[in-house]
């Protein structure tokens, strides 16, 4: 427990430093992104005094000390106030991120865990019965399908399967036709489009884990100790599970929570080629329109999964490693 | 009938034939200590006699009889039932042969639970009573490998071969990583269990001292071959091959006068050459013309034996004389 309020303690001292970072990153910037932001939206219409008090503050206008700055921007954090998008003016920062972080989570992270999940398994299986028909067969067509570049794969999926035969949509989270809410018709619709990108993505992530599980486990499978529990004549399943993966999944454990903090920030590439409406898309019209308060916002909450991803990790560590767990001397 | 029969066993990784043509016996309630430099094949005839050679590992000729019945040809299935009731193993270097991801007792327990299962509160006395064989307090058994000392891991690891009174161990170098005093310390404790649970072991090492001290015969292996067999005793006074007079001259008696240590001069041989002629004549002192053409073969006298030109004559010459 000792190790896990430590990590506790470096969790919030890395959040607070990356969220005082996105404080100074745009007032040390050449010119005035404050200044810049405002006389652009002078172009879109009126602005509201809050909104342009956000925008001040997040971005640094203000003729106050750089003390009383800082404790503004805490404020305005804390009350999720980003600013106003510039962009999709009027609407806020903090409304843009609600809109588009649904779509990535349920597509990269239902993704990113089936991954994982079907990765190892097929990798321990793999490594298990190692030389044998299933074996050469899984290995190969990972080792093929991980090294096509995705973009290319990805249209190639939608050329074969939205334009040649429109068995599923080319683009979009949900059919232009419907307006989003919670009802069976559109989450069939949802569904239904996310099957092209999910299924792109499951292809060219799969192989990862599974050969990377495939080594760990064939590693794993030479140790000492799982020899020594063949030598003890116990029944397979105990060999490979508790022996054998209950080992060989931990360096890749930490690898899938880190993945999963970058969950929030999109597959940008799988996002942009199916004009998928999340948070990657998000991101890159944020970049792509120097729209500072939103890109702050975004940045912001990749920086903060991803450390609390790191926590988690660690967590999960201190529960499967008990080298870790108690003193953590060698891990 | 012999506890352990092996016959004229070859094992190869690829093209090393890291084990050739041995053939030893084993009574039961003997230990049999098997000495040879490194790579010269003891462990990979260890982990033989076991049916655990690591890939590419593969018995490619002999026998290995177990109370009679060949293990060569035995389904894992069928000899899964003998693991660790009939044969254990303590590995080479025990430290890592415990899974570091659970505790002592369930590394104790998942063994009694395949071949014997008890209540769970007999089981709890059973791992107590063995890690106090070993001279390990009990309440170590909730603990996990990396919180104990290597010389207490090593311990543990010979404590778990016992748990079910086996009668066969294979001791793969069980106190190499050791600093002397742990390691005198395991020899000891190793007579005491002896004694009480009469065990037959295979007594791998290649500290020459320690086997003679523990086993009752030794057997010295050279490039994959067994080159002799000797009771310990004889061994010491009177050894047959050049190369073990050159390995007990590599460990000298402590209470001797001159302490002066000496090495065997050349290197091991290759063991993918299949060439004819003794493995050991480059470096042998005493090769004649007829060690480099001629393999010497294993002369089997009873309880000893030797696979050596020279030895063989003056074995004739004292036979007939
Ligand atoms: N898994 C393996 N794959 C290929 N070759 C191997 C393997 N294991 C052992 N060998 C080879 O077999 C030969 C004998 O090895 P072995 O481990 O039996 O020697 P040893 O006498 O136990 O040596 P040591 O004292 O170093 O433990 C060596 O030449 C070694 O390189
Ligand atoms: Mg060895």
């Amino acid at each position: 427990m000792r190790y896990l309020v430590r990590r506790g303690i470096m969790l919030l001292l890395t959040l607070w430093s990356a969220i005082t970072l996105n404080f100074l990153l745009p007032r040390l910037m050449p010119g005035n992104p404050a200044e810049v932001m405002l006389a652009k939206f002078k172009g879109k219409g009126n602005m509201s005094p809050q909104a342009i008090h956000a925008i001040k503050v997040m971005l640094g206008l203000n003729n106050e000390s750089l003390w009383q700055q800082y404790l503004q921007y805490w404020h305005e954090i804390f009350h999720w106030n980003f600013g106003v998008s510039y962009t999709y003016f009027p609407f806020s920062v903090t409304h843009e991120i609600a809109q588009a972080l649904p779509w990535t989570l349920v597509l990269i992270g239902v993704t990113t865990v089936m991954s994982f999940v079907i990765g190892t398994g097929l990798g321990i299986a793999a490594a298990w019965k190692r030389g044998s028909l299933l074996d050469s067969s899984v290995t190969s067509i990972f080792t093929f399908t991980s090294s096509f570049p995705y973009f290319w794969f990805a249209l190639i999926c939608i050329f074969l399967l939205g334009f040649e035969t429109t068995v599923f949509p080319n683009s979009g989270g949900f059919a232009a036709t419907m307006n989003p809410g919670f009802n069976m018709a559109f989450i069939g619709s949802a569904v239904y489009h996310s099957i092209l990108p999910a299924f792109t993505i499951l292809v060219s992530s799969l192989g990862g884990w599974q050969l990377q599980m495939r080594n760990n486990m064939i590693a794993a499978l030479n140790e000492d100790y799982v020899v020594l529990a063949r030598a003890k004549g116990l029944p397979e399943r105990t060999l490979a599970i508790l022996y054998a993966a209950r080992n060989a999944i931990l360096p890749n454990m930490t690898s899938f929570a880190m993945s999963l903090g970058f969950v929030v920030s999109g597959a940008i590439l799988v996002e942009l080629v199916f004009s998928y409406p999340g948070m990657g898309n998000l991101l890159y019209s944020a970049v792509s329109n120097e729209d500072f308060p939103l890109m702050q916002g975004i940045f912001l909450m990749i920086v903060v999964c991803v450390v609390l991803a790191n926590f988690a990790a660690d967590v999960i560590n201190v529960f499967l490693d008990p080298r870790v767990r108690r003193g953590g001397g060698e891990a | 009938m012999a506890l352990l029969e092996v016959e004229h066993l070859t094992v190869t990784y690829g093209n090393v034939h890291a084990v050739r043509d041995v053939s030893l016996k084993l009574e039961p309630g003997e230990i049999l200590g098997v000495v040879g430099e490194s790579g010269s094949g003891k462990s990979t005839l260890g982990y033989a006699v076991t049916k655990l050679l690591r890939s590419p590992g593969q018995i490619s000729a002999g026998r290995v009889l177990f109370e009679g019945q060949d293990l060569v040809p035995m389904a894992e299935r069928e000899l899964r039932k003998k693991r660790w009731k009939d044969i254990a193993v303590v590995m080479q270097s025990g430290m890592n042969a415990l899974n570091p991801v659970a505790t002592i007792r369930r590394q104790f327990e998942d063994a009694i639970m395949a071949h014997s299962p008890m209540s769970q509160t007999k089981m709890r006395e059973r791992v107590a009573e063995m890690l106090q064989l070993v001279n390990i307090d009990a309440r170590y058994a909730d603990n996990y490998p990396h919180e104990l000392s290597g010389g207490m891991k090593q311990r543990v690891a010979i404590a778990l071969a016992l748990v079910l009174d086996p009668k066969l161990i294979i001791f793969d170098e069980p106190t190499t990583a050791l600093d002397v005093v742990v390691q005198r310390y395991i020899v000891q404790n190793l007579k005491m269990l002896r004694k009480r649970y009469n065990f037959s072991a295979l007594f791998i090492s290649h500290d020459l001292g320690t086997v003679l001290e523990i086993a009752d015969r030794v057997a010295v292996m050279y490039g994959g071959k067994m080159v002799e067999v000797q009771a310990a005793g004889e061994l010491l006074k009177n050894p047959r091959h050049p190369y073990t007079e050159a390995l007990l001259k590599c460990f000298p008696d402590p209470r001797s006068e001159q302490i002066e240590v000496l090495g065997i001069p050349g290197t091991p041989p290759d063991l993918a050459d299949l060439s004819p002629g003794c493995p050991f004549h480059p470096r042998c002192a005493m090769a004649m013309d007829r060690c480099r053409v001629e393999t010497p073969e294993y002369i089997s006298m009873g309880e000893a034996g030797v696979a050596c030109h020279l030895a063989a004559r003056e074995v004739e010459v004292g036979q007939n004389g």
